[in-house]
C-alpha cells in the first residue's frame, strides 16, 4: 500500500497536467505580449530587415546585405556624429549624476528651504525638451540673447561666446541645457534614495569620528549606489539617444558640429529644412547601432555596478 | 510587417468606405502655408466654390508646419499614404520620377502653362516633365532701413565690393550691415547659389549634375564660396550668423539693429503682421548687390511651394480638377490678393497691393536665378558647407571640394 503510495507520488505528471497551471498567467500576459509584439518585435525585426536594404520609400526596396553597415565605416560624418554623441554622454553622465547627487544631499542634511529648492530645480523638469530647447537658442542668441547681454552687461563682453553658432561652442552649449532640464529630476530620484538611508548610519559614522564628506562618501553613496547605477544607465541611454533637444536647438550644426547620431539619422531618413533624398535603409543601419550601443554599454554598466556592490559586501 | 500594415490599413479604409456618413469624396490636401487652413477667408473661399461646383466632394486642408514637412512627407511617401493634392517641396523630382507624381505636362495644354512665370515652372519641370505647379513665386532683395542708411550716410551698395568696403563705416556706428539667420541651415542656400549664378554658373545644371565634366568643385561654386568668406570675414553679416534663426533675424531689423535685411518677396507679408513701426515706416527694398558694377544681379526666380497630384491616388482625375480649379484665374486670384505674395502667375500681377513686393516682381524676368536644390545630396552638402564657409572653417576651393565629395557620396548610398 505504502509502495504503491509512493509509486503514485512520484509519477510524472502528464504533459497537460503540467502545462495546466500554465495557462491562467499566459492567458493574462498574452494581450500585452501580443501588443508588445506587434509594437515592438515586430518593427524591431522589420528594421533589422530594413538596414540590409537600400530603400528610398519611393521604389521598392533592393537588398545591399551588409553594404549599409559597411558604409557607415567609411562615413567621416557618423564618426563625428558618433563622438558627439559620445561627448554628450559622458559630460552628461557624469554632470547629471554627480550634481544631482551632491545637491540632493545638500538638501538632504536638513539645510533651510529644502522643499522651495527641489521645486525650483524640479521646474525644468515639467518644461517640454522642444519649449526648453528653443527659448535656451533665444538665450544664446550671439547679438541680443539674454546671456551675452547678461556678460556685456557686467563687462565681459569680450568673453561673450558664439553658443550655438561657434563649432567650439555648440556641443557645451547644448550640454548645459541637457543639465539645466535634467538635474531636478534626478535629484528628486537622489533625494528618495537618500531619505531611506538610516539614520544610524550616519550617526555611527560620526560616532568613528566622520566627517560629512566622508559619512557621503562611505555611507550615502553605498547605500544608494543601485539608485546611483540606475541614473546612470539611464542618463547613458538618454545620451545615446540625444535628438531632440539638439534639433531643435541646433538641427546638428554648425556643419555637423552637434551632430549626434540621433538627429544623423533623422537628416538621413526624413531630410531637414530641405534636404530631397531619403536613405531610409542606411538610416535604420545607423539606428540599430544606436540601439546596439545602448544594450552593450547599458549590460557593462550594470555588471560592473554589481561587481563593485558585490566587492563593497565582501569588504563589509 | 508592411504587409500587416497595409492590410489594417486597408480594412480600416474598407469598414470607413461602407459608413454612410463618410459616402462622399474626401479630396486631402496638405501644405506648409499656413494661410491655407480653414478660417483663412481667401481659402475657405477656395475650397467652399470647389465644393460647390462638386457636390459630394469635401476638401480637407491639412496643415503641416514646414519644420516638420519634410519629416511628414518622408513618412508619408514611405508609408505609402499620400494626400491626393500636397506641395511635394524639395522632393517633387524625386517622387516625380518614382512615378508618383502626375506630369502635368499629360492633362493641361501648353496655354495653361504660359500662364506661368518661366522660372517658378521650370524649378518644378524635371526631364521636361512638370511635376509641380508654384503656388506663389519667389525671389530675393536687399531690404534697407532708410532711417539707418541716412545715419550711416551710405545707399544701398550696387556690387559686393562695395559692401565690403561700407561694412565698418556701418559697424562703427554700431550696426549689423546686412542681417539674416543661418541656424535652421535653409537661407544660406538660397543667399550663396545665386551668388554661383553671379559668378557665372549654372546651379540648375549642377544640381542635376548629369553634365559630362560639370561638378561642384567647379570654378563659379569656388568663387561664389571665395565672395561668402570675404563677405563673412569683413563683418557684413551678423556675428554669430549660424546661431541666429529667421525670427530672430528678422528681430534685428525691427529693433534697428541691422542697417539691412535679406529676404525673399514673402517677407513683405511677414513684416506687414509682425514689424515694428520704425522699420515699416523706414524699409526700401533693393536688388541684391552684383559682382560687377553692369552684372546681372541675380535675385532668384524660383518658388518654394509647387501644388503636385498624387498619380496613385484613387481620386486623381478629382485632384488633377482641383488644382485646375485653384489655378483658374478668379480663383487663384483670391489666393494672391489675400496673401500679397509675389504670385507665380502673371495674371495675377495686378492683384499685388504691397509696392514692395511689386518692385521685386520684374526682377524674375532680368535678374533669374536657381536657388532651390533637388537633386540627391544637394541641399544637405551645400547648406553645411555654407555654414562652414560663414564661420571660416573651411576655404572656398576645400568646401567645393567637400560639396562635390558629400554630393557624390549621398548618390552612392
Amino acid at each position: 500500500m505504502v509502495a504503491s503510495h509512493m509509486a503514485t507520488a512520484v509519477r510524472p505528471k502528464s504533459l497537460s497536467l503540467r502545462l495546466r497551471p500554465l495557462i491562467a498567467p499566459a492567458l493574462f500576459i498574452a494581450p500585452a505580449a501580443l501588443a508588445l509584439i506587434l509594437t515592438m518585435a515586430a518593427p524591431m525585426a522589420d528594421a533589422v530587415l530594413l538596414s540590409l536594404e537600400r530603400w528610398d520609400g519611393m521604389t521598392p526596396p533592393t537588398w545591399v546585405g551588409f553594404s549599409n553597415y559597411l558604409n557607415l565605416i567609411h562615413d567621416a560624418t557618423f564618426f563625428r556624429a558618433l563622438w558627439h554623441t559620445a561627448y554628450f554622454t559622458v559630460c552628461t553622465v557624469i554632470l547629471q549624476t554627480v550634481l544631482p547627487l551632491l545637491i540632493a544631499s545638500l538638501l538632504n542634511s536638513g539645510i533651510r528651504g529644502s522643499t522651495a529648492f527641489r521645486t525650483l530645480y524640479f521646474m525644468p523638469v515639467i518644461i517640454s525638451l522642444t519649449i526648453s530647447g528653443l527659448l535656451w537658442a533665444m538665450l544664446f542668441e550671439p547679438n541680443f540673447g539674454a546671456v551675452n547681454s547678461l556678460l556685456r552687461a557686467i563687462g565681459l563682453g569680450d568673453f561673450a561666446p558664439l553658443w550655438l553658432a561657434g563649432v567650439d561652442t555648440v556641443m557645451p552649449s547644448v550640454i548645459i541645457v541637457s543639465v539645466w532640464q535634467s538635474l531636478g529630476f534626478y535629484l528628486v530620484i537622489f533625494f528618495a534614495a537618500l531619505q531611506g538611508v538610516p539614520k544610524e548610519l550616519y550617526e555611527a559614522a560620526e560616532l568613528d569620528g566622520a566627517k560629512a564628506w566622508s559619512r557621503f562618501l562611505h555611507v550615502s553613496v553605498p547605500t544608494i549606489w543601485p539608485v546611483i547605477l540606475i541614473v546612470i544607465v539611464l542618463n547613458t541611454i538618454n545620451g545615446i539617444k540625444v535628438f531632440d533637444q539638439i534639433w531643435v536647438m541646433t538641427a546638428g550644426g554648425p556643419d555637423y558640429a552637434s551632430a549626434t547620431l540621433g538627429t544623423y539619422l533623422y537628416t538621413i531618413a526624413f531630410g531637414a529644412m530641405g534636404a530631397s533624398n531619403s536613405r531610409l535603409g542606411y538610416a535604420t543601419a545607423i539606428a540599430i547601432v544606436i540601439l546596439l550601443l545602448s544594450i552593450v554599454v547599458s549590460i557593462i554598466q550594470i555588471r560592473l555596478g554589481r561587481r563593485a556592490d558585490l566587492d563593497s559586501q565582501i569588504e563589509m | 510587417m508592411k504587409r500587416f500594415v497595409a492590410a489594417t490599413a486597408t480594412a480600416l479604409f474598407a469598414a470607413a468606405a461602407v459608413h454612410p456618413a463618410l459616402a462622399e469624396t474626401t479630396l486631402h490636401v496638405m501644405s506648409w502655408q499656413t494661410a491655407y487652413v480653414a478660417g483663412t477667408p481667401y481659402w475657405d473661399k477656395t475650397v467652399a466654390g470647389f465644393e460647390a461646383e462638386n457636390p459630394g466632394v469635401k476638401v480637407e486642408s491639412n496643415f503641416v508646419a514646414f519644420s516638420q514637412y519634410l519629416p511628414t512627407l518622408t513618412a508619408m511617401i514611405a508609408g505609402g499614404s499620400l494626400p491626393d493634392v500636397f506641395n511635394g517641396g524639395t522632393k517633387t523630382g524625386e517622387l516625380g520620377r518614382a512615378g508618383l507624381l502626375v506630369n502635368f505636362r499629360d492633362v493641361f495644354d501648353q496655354s495653361f502653362f504660359d500662364r506661368f512665370f518661366a522660372g517658378p515652372l521650370r524649378q518644378y519641370t524635371f526631364d521636361n516633365k512638370p511635376y509641380g505647379l508654384a503656388d506663389m513665386a519667389q525671389d530675393f532683395g536687399v531690404f534697407a532701413n532708410d532711417r539707418i542708411m541716412k545715419d550711416v550716410g551710405l545707399t544701398v551698395p550696387n556690387t559686393w565690393d562695395e559692401l565690403i568696403a561700407d561694412a565698418p563705416k556701418f559697424k562703427a556706428k554700431g550696426y549689423i550691415p546686412l542681417a539674416w539667420g543661418n541656424l535652421t541651415r535653409n537661407t544660406c542656400p538660397d543667399f550663396f547659389l545665386p551668388l554661383v549664378a553671379q559668378n557665372g554658373g549654372d546651379v540648375y545644371a549642377l544640381d542635376d549634375h548629369t553634365a559630362p565634366g560639370l561638378s561642384w568643385d567647379s570654378k563659379p561654386v569656388v568663387d561664389a564660396l571665395g565672395l561668402l568668406e570675404r563677405l563673412a570675414k569683413a563683418g557684413v553679416f551678423p556675428p554669430g550668423i549660424n546661431g541666429i534663426d529667421d525670427p530672430q533675424s528678422y528681430q534685428l531689423a525691427y529693433q534697428g539693429r541691422a542697417a539691412m535685411f535679406f529676404g525673399g518677396s514673402w517677407t513683405p507679408g511677414i513684416f506687414a503682421h509682425d514689424g515694428s513701426k520704425d522699420w515699416l515706416d523706414n524699409y526700401s527694398v533693393h536688388k541684391v548687390p552684383a559682382v560687377t558694377a553692369d552684372g546681372v544681379h541675380f535675385t532668384g526666380d524660383g518658388a518654394g511651394e509647387a501644388w503636385s497630384v498624387n498619380a496613385k491616388s484613387p481620386n486623381k482625375d478629382l485632384a488633377v480638377k482641383f488644382v485646375a480649379y485653384i489655378f483658374r484665374p478668379d480663383v487663384y486670384n483670391w489666393r494672391a490678393k489675400g496673401l500679397q505674395s509675389f504670385p507665380a502667375l502673371k495674371s495675377a500681377v495686378d492683384q499685388i497691393d504691397n509696392p514692395k513686393v511689386r518692385t521685386m516682381i520684374p526682377w524674375i524676368t532680368t535678374d533669374a536665378a536657381d536657388h532651390i536644390l533637388f537633386g540627391p545630396g544637394s541641399w544637405d552638402s551645400v547648406s553645411n558647407v555654407c555654414q562652414s564657409a560663414l564661420d571660416g572653417s573651411i576655404s572656398p576651393a576645400d568646401g567645393a571640394k567637400k560639396i562635390e565629395a558629400d554630393v557624390m557620396a549621398a548618390r552612392s548610398k
